[in-house]
């Protein structure tokens, strides 16, 4: 596990929790800095004195106060640690839940966790700490799209050519041969079923005639 | 000047004109007669004012002759015979152009035209008129060594004569003189000389004395005085001349003075008109200054009523889901029995909401790739319970939709979304896209239980999101069909 960490978020009973769960992971080394600046300095230091820390877990959102700050969001620390310390791995635990925010921190800034602080939020932490430890991704379920590569439930011009002609009457051998007659590819039989069977899941349709149904119902057809 | 004004101006400075020719200004007289031209010239074409006019030059062209500057006067006087229609005016006239013309030795052109005259004064039976142009015929013909020209002259001074006309007889005697000089006939010229120079004594009027007594000089034995005459003669044109010359320059100083206070005036003018540009200038300046603080105020007021606006939408909202929400576990807390679980969930719940609150009113980058953020959304809001189709939202160029545009299609939908999330129950959402010119066309529909639409709060809220950046929207729904909204940026 890691050795020596350090957390960097405002708000002490915040800070308390991580804490709680460092301890069940027996963590020996845990520095709590309530200022990005602060976790900086404190990090730089680590590193010039060759004792570097091995996980960074922060906040991205800071309140500002009268202390200004070179680095006034967990964004911006991020961004120059990983300018100047790649290897430090960094988890953000954090009330934000964008998914553009995710995706920028993990792709851009080499995050290697984001964890939404919920109900389940320490649950989750433990998780991730679990997984960044064997060098894993970790994120939590508000903001997991940000990765997925599952493609959005879009349909095309194709799906809705098929579900007109099937809302016309024809079968699905009759689709076929009506789109090699008008020159349109794909054609196959198979790829019509493909595609009908994509478009009832889409559709939370039990069968195809359920589906013809639900999307005129809808007015794509 | 109005009009009586320059009428009777006219009529002075014709008047002034003729008295200054009597008393020998001749430059003078020029001017005044001028000057009257000049008024003529502004007023309406009747009769009267064109015998005015030729009048004018009627006498302008005797000016000339004074002068010895025949052409002109010639021309002055031809000016003058366009304008009249009464036969009398136009037989003087004629008259005038053909005693200049013999004055300038054109004497066959002079002769014609008297032979003409003579005609004309026979129609009109004429005596006057007759015996002039007869008198002037014989004076011609003698000057053309014609001797039927005496015959002429005779004619002329027995009707004469019978009119009785002392200074018309004294004409007689005097051309019959001239006659009989150019025909070398010095006896008979000075006869009649003479002959003139007793008539001219009768009525004792100066000028024609002076008239006869030049001829008669002329004719003497004696050179001396027949020197003297001629001395006369040549003093006179050379007086004439010089006061023509200092006339002139008399006239260019006053041309040079007119001329100088007239680029005074233009300078005065162009002063005056610097000056209304310039305060023309002001007054845009200060207009448009005064319409870009009303606007600015007007913003800014605008901005602040949003502001406030949308502070009280937040705090209406704190307190209508979050306060009444927290009230209820306080309630529940007090009555022993419940469940830490339940607790729990309830406030998850709560801090659920908070989050949509504040998630509503956080901004959005709208910088990176539009479609991508707004796929985001689309995911944020899709669960097990709903899914979100998408139609052709790749086809749309969302680089033509200017950033504050994008944000409120990205609120709208949000918008949307949440409607669809609290109230709906809907398992499917279809948002189609369409690219139409400049414009995009986005369509909204679930199949939700659908409502009675009352467009309040936050379908208020889209409605005036999309008027502000002169959109469309309109939205469909009926309990039962689902819940629908078409929206056109």
């Amino acid at each position: 596990m890691f050795k020596k960490v350090i957390v960097a978020d405002d708000l002490i009973s915040i800070n308390l929790g991580i804490h709680n769960v460092l301890k069940t992971l027996k963590i020996g080394e845990v520095v709590s800095v309530q200022y990005c600046d602060d976790a900086y300095l404190k990090i730089k230091k680590s590193y010039q004195e060759q004792d570097p820390f091995d996980l960074l877990i922060t906040d991205l959102s800071f309140k500002k106060d009268h202390r200004d700050q070179n680095y006034p969001s967990g964004e911006a620390l991020v961004e120059a640690l990983h300018q100047e310390f790649p290897d430090l791995k960094i988890i953000v635990y954090t009330i934000e839940d964008r998914i553009q925010r995710a995706r920028k921190l993990v792709r851009q800034y080499g995050v290697k966790a984001y964890v939404c602080k919920g109900r389940k939020g320490l649950e989750e932490l433990t998780e991730a700490l679990n997984l960044v430890y064997k060098d894993q991704l970790y994120l939590s379920e508000q903001v997991a799209p940000a990765l997925s590569k599952k493609s959005s439930l879009e349909v095309d011009d194709f799906d809705i050519l098929i579900m007109k002609y099937l809302s016309d009457g024809l079968t699905q051998d009759q689709i076929s041969q009506q789109l090699k007659d008008d020159n349109i590819t794909p054609n196959s039989l198979s790829t019509i079923e493909k595609r009908l069977n994509k478009l009832r899941i889409q559709f939370k349709a039990n069968n195809v005639i359920h589906l013809v149904a639900i999307v005129k119902d809808l007015g794509l057809i | 000047m109005n009009k009586p004004d320059t009428l009777k101006a006219v009529f002075c400075l014709r008047q002034l004109a003729k008295v200054q020719k009597k008393l020998g200004a001749l430059y003078d007289s020029e001017k005044s007669a001028v000057e009257a031209l000049n008024l003529l010239e502004h007023l309406p074409e009747n009769d009267d004012n064109k015998y005015s006019k030729a009048a004018v030059y009627n006498h302008l062209g005797r000016l000339y002759r004074e002068k010895q500057n025949f052409e002109k006067a010639i021309a002055y006087h031809k000016k003058a015979l366009t304008l009249v229609d009464n036969i009398k005016y136009e037989i003087a006239l004629r008259n005038n152009i053909a005693y200049a013309e013999l004055k300038r030795n054109n004497i066959s052109v002079a002769k014609e035209a008297f032979a003409k005259l003579y005609q004309d004064g026979l129609v009109l039976n004429d005596s006057i008129v007759t015996a002039r142009a007869l008198d002037n015929l014989g004076l011609a013909k003698g000057k053309l060594q014609d001797t039927s020209g005496v015959s002429d002259l005779q004619k002329a001074l027995d009707m004469r004569l019978s009119l009785g006309i002392n200074s018309h007889i004294v004409g007689s005697y005097h051309d019959f003189s001239e006659y009989y000089k150019d025909q070398g006939n010095l006896e008979k010229a000075k006869r009649y000389a003479e002959k003139a120079y007793s008539q001219a004594k009768k009525s004792n009027n100066p000028s024609e004395l002076l008239h006869v007594l030049r001829i008669l000089i002329s004719l003497n034995d004696d050179e001396a005085v027949r020197t003297y005459g001629a001395m006369v003669d040549s003093m006179k044109t050379v007086n004439l001349s010089v006061d023509e010359k200092y006339a002139s320059k008399k006239y260019d100083l006053e041309k040079e003075k007119a001329l100088a206070y007239e680029r005074l005036l233009e300078l005065e003018k162009e002063k005056s008109l610097k000056f209304f540009y310039a305060s023309l200038a002001l007054v845009l300046l200060s207009l448009s200054v005064f319409v870009v603080v009303v606007q600015r105020h007007r913003h800014h007021k605008k901005q602040q009523l949003e502001v406030y606006h949308t502070e009280l939408r937040i705090s209406k909202k704190v307190h209508d889901e979050v306060a009444n929400d927290v009230y209820h576990i306080m309630n529940k807390l007090q009555h022993e029995g419940v469940g830490r679980e339940a607790i729990l969930d309830h406030l998850e719940a709560v801090y659920d909401k908070t989050r949509d609150i504040s998630r509503e009113h956080q901004e959005i980058n709208v910088v990176e790739n539009f479609q991508e953020i707004l796929l985001d959304l689309i995911r944020y809001y899709e669960n097990n319970q709903v899914n979100i189709i998408t139609k052709d939202i790749s086809k749309v160029d969302w680089n033509l939709l200017e950033s504050h545009k994008k944000v409120a299609v990205y609120r709208v939908l949000q918008e949307l979304f949440t409607n669809m999330k609290k109230h709906s129950q809907a398992t499917l959402v279809v948002l189609s896209f369409k690219q139409n010119g400049a414009k995009i066309h986005i369509n909204y529909k679930d199949n939700g239980i659908g409502c009675e639409l009352k467009i309040q709060n936050g379908l208020q809220n889209t409605e005036n999101r999309i008027k502000s950046i002169k959109g469309s929207i309109i939205f469909k729904s009926e309990i039962n069909k689902g819940f629908q909204a078409s929206i056109i940026v």
